[in-house]
């Protein structure tokens, strides 16, 4: 049966206003649907000397990374540039052979059984310059991506699939037999991952799927993914550097040079991390300067101050309450700043991120004096 | 929720789905099907109307080149003493440098191996060429060139020619005893005659080099393609196959304007040039998808095309350098495409000149092939 699908207004809303990941459908079961296991991938790179002439350096790319998602979740793999992101990618695609561990997608070893493991997965790369033939319009480049997937499947079968596609991706007719070269970078992103879905796959893996795109063009797509995970039940991947995919994912794979240094559910990340599960007070003043961050520090119950704009801040206490409140109001009132707004507000994941890389880097330089103090 | 399509896998299916891709993806390059159909009208009309000048510089290399002959003597006159003239013409002619000589007995056996490609002329003494010689009465050697190849002619009469001139001084003949007249066997009045084969061959090639240089380099999402599953020799085959079906279309109008414009009314099988040319173009579009399976940018390609049409052009014509001709194509792609046209070649006699295209242009498939599959792109 064909449900049509209402797609998402192109006019998205400013803000991302999602925190909540989709449920997993409840006829699908708690199935593995990308499982890599101490995955460890090392290149060799030759650098030429008059000494050596040549020598060949072994460069670790990700060492022993495991996690997995389940199936009907969205998964992110979110890290800096240089973090392994893509290189994890390929290996879930089969592009690249880890050098140890296993990587198992909808349960198939796509180190042993590529083939078989192609077809499970649509694959969406992150530049459409290199993803989409340009000159063909969007219903054709879908039709013949799927022919490459179902080439005993009727033209018109693959057509009408094609259609439905792009249909949840918010593509009227007219739109459909646009050239691609005609389309904006929006539309593009969304023929590209029009292509991904078209065999019906089990999973769909994104790479960067936000990069280049502006802000009401990031939260359109990201709102566009959600949908398809929603309404078709599809399991899905997605590398970022984009913090904001977060909200959308079911669990979240935080990897650094190589090394995952965070996973699960990121909700749960955050209440583990931050103190009252994540609850904060967001405060607007009308001109934010270091003399009220500094003493907000100082109170004893108040554990971080973030700054998250030009004017406002969010304070992360023991308790946030009337009390906690009042207090904040007596420390601008003591240093005479005006207050805006005080609300009460929620941790994002990128408020999470920013402590998250604070802490870590207090960890580093304490253990570096130690370790000074110890040489001496 | 979207009804599951049942997953059925033909690999022919999905070879002719990337072919039909492939003609889609050139359809929609209006520059590509330019080169296709303008540079061979530009180059048949160019050269049919300046094609005289081109027979002048036959001429030139005529110099110091081998010429295989054959002769019949039908002389059974007598009358100069103590000599027989006919056998006296026919050693001079032996000594000529380059010239080697075959006696048949009959023309219609000489016939039959200047078609077989044997000799590239022969010449007839008939009866009483020693009777009029001896009596200063004028004497015909009769010369018959294989006009398809067309260094024949010219060579052919300026070794019979210097042959006369030396057997007149050996027997005093101070007179115009001994002429010659020559008939060029299997020539059609265009002008387009002699340098068609070579506009088919390098047209071809060229083009074909030039868009297929581009055939993979330019097709920016061929590693997505290579993520379905699609196999890259299906990818790679797919490629040659498609781009050896335009330049079909490019050799129709090779070969059909021509006949029109220029009044080439080749005696040859239409179908038999048509299919012969085929293999001129497998060996550019193959070339060609290699060259594209190793270049890195678009620009390396249009680089790669230069370096690999002047490979064939200097290597491979055997004009500037001779030897190194007999392992490109084009020679027998020339020369096959000559015979074809203008001896009608039957399929037997056409083999010799199709299996070297055959070969070249599949060590080039498979190498691209090679290449692409060792290629490590990322997406």
């Amino acid at each position: 049966m064909i449900v049509t699908i209402e797609p998402t207004p192109s006019a998205a809303p400013a803000t991302l206003a999602l925190p909540k990941t989709p449920a997993i459908p409840g006829d699908r079961g708690k199935r593995k649907i990308i499982d890599i296991r101490n995955v460890t991938v090392t290149v060799s790179s030759p650098t030429f000397s008059l000494r050596h002439f040549i020598k060949m350096n072994r460069v670790t790319i990700i060492k022993d990374v495991s996690f997995f998602s389940y199936e009907g979740e969205i998964l992110g793999l979110i890290g800096e540039s240089g973090a392994g992101k893509s290189t994890i990618l390929r290996c879930i695609t089969g592009q690249i052979k880890p050098n140890t561990g296993t990587v198992a997608v909808a349960g198939i070893d796509i180190v042993h059984h590529k083939r078989e493991a192609i077809k499970r997965f649509g694959y969406v790369p992150q530049l459409e310059l290199l993803s989409v033939y340009d000159h063909f319009t969007a219903i054709e480049n879908v039709y013949y991506f799927g022919k490459m997937y179902l080439s005993g499947v009727p033209d018109e079968q693959i057509k009408q699939r094609a259609k439905e596609v792009l249909g949840i991706l918010g593509f009227k007719e007219a739109l459909m037999d646009k050239k691609v070269k005609n389309l904006s970078g929006g539309e593009k992103k969304r023929v590209s991952i029009a292509v991904g879905m078209i065999h019906d796959p089990e999973v769909l893996l994104l790479d960067e799927p936000t990069t280049g795109l502006d802000i009401s063009l990031r939260i359109q797509v990201l709102n566009y993914l959600k949908n398809l995970n929603k309404k078709l039940g599809i399991s899905v991947v997605i590398v970022s550097h984009d913090l904001e995919i977060a909200q959308y994912c079911n669990r979240i794979v935080l990897l650094d040079k190589g090394r995952v240094i965070e996973f699960g559910d990121p909700e749960e990340m955050i209440n583990q991390l931050l103190p009252c599960e994540g609850r904060a007070i967001k405060l607007e003043v009308a001109e934010l300067n270091d003399e009220i961050i500094e003493s907000l520090r100082g109170v004893p119950e108040i554990k971080f101050v973030i700054k998250t704009g030009r004017n406002d801040v969010k304070i992360f206490a023991e308790e946030i309450d009337r009390k906690m409140i009042s207090k904040v109001i007596e420390i601008c009132d003591l240093i005479s700043v005006p207050i805006k707004s005080i609300t009460l507000d929620r941790a994002d994941f990128t408020s999470y991120y920013r402590i998250r890389s604070k802490l870590e880097k207090d960890r580093q330089k304490q253990e570096k004096e130690l370790a000074g103090s110890t040489t001496i | 929720m979207t009804k599951k399509i049942a997953k059925r896998e033909f690999g022919l299916m999905r070879f002719f789905i990337l072919v039909k891709k492939e003609l889609a993806s050139i359809w929609a390059d209006k520059q590509a099907l330019l080169i296709v159909f303008i540079l061979p009208l530009l180059a048949v009309v160019a050269v049919g109307v300046t094609g005289a000048a081109a027979d002048k510089t036959i001429d030139m290399l005529t110099a110091g080149r081998q010429a295989d002959l054959g002769y019949v003597n039908l002389d059974r006159s007598v009358g100069y003493p103590n000599y027989v003239l006919s056998d006296e013409f026919i050693a001079v002619l032996g000594r000529q440098p380059g010239v080697t000589l075959t006696k048949y007995d009959t023309v219609a056996e000489a016939n039959e191996s200047l078609y077989r490609e044997n000799i590239i002329g022969y010449v007839v003494l008939r009866d009483g060429f020693e009777m009029n010689v001896s009596a200063h009465l004028p004497a015909f050697v009769e010369c018959h060139a294989d006009a398809v190849y067309i260094l024949a002619q010219p060579l052919v009469t300026s070794k019979v020619n210097d042959a006369i001139k030396e057997f007149k001084i050996a027997f005093n003949l101070l007179e115009d005893e001994i002429n010659y007249e020559t008939q060029d066997l299997w020539h059609i009045r265009s002008p387009l005659f002699v340098a068609w084969p070579m506009i088919l061959t390098l047209t071809l090639m060229a083009s074909a080099l030039m868009l297929a240089t581009q055939s993979m380099v330019g097709d920016n999402p061929i590693m997505r393609v290579a993520l379905t599953p699609s196999r890259k020799f299906e990818i790679v085959s797919a490629k040659v196959a498609a781009y050896t079906i335009l330049e079909m279309m490019q050799s129709l109008v090779l070969i059909l304007f021509p006949m029109f414009l220029f009044n080439l009314n080749y005696p040859g099988n239409f179908f038999a040039i048509w299919i012969f040319s085929i293999f001129i173009s497998y060996c550019g579009v193959a070339m060609g998808v290699f060259l594209s399976s190793l270049a890195k940018t678009k620009l390396q390609g249009s680089q790669f095309f230069l370096v690999g049409f002047m490979a064939i052009f200097i290597l491979g014509s055997g004009v500037f350098v001779s030897g190194p001709e007999k392992i490109f194509p084009m020679i027998y792609s020339m020369n096959g495409s000559a015979l074809v046209a203008y001896k009608d070649l039957p399929f037997a006699l056409m083999w010799p000149y199709i299996w070297p295209q055959l070969a070249f242009g599949t060590i080039f498939y498979l190498a691209a092939y090679i290449v692409f599959r060792l290629k490590k792109g990322a997406i």
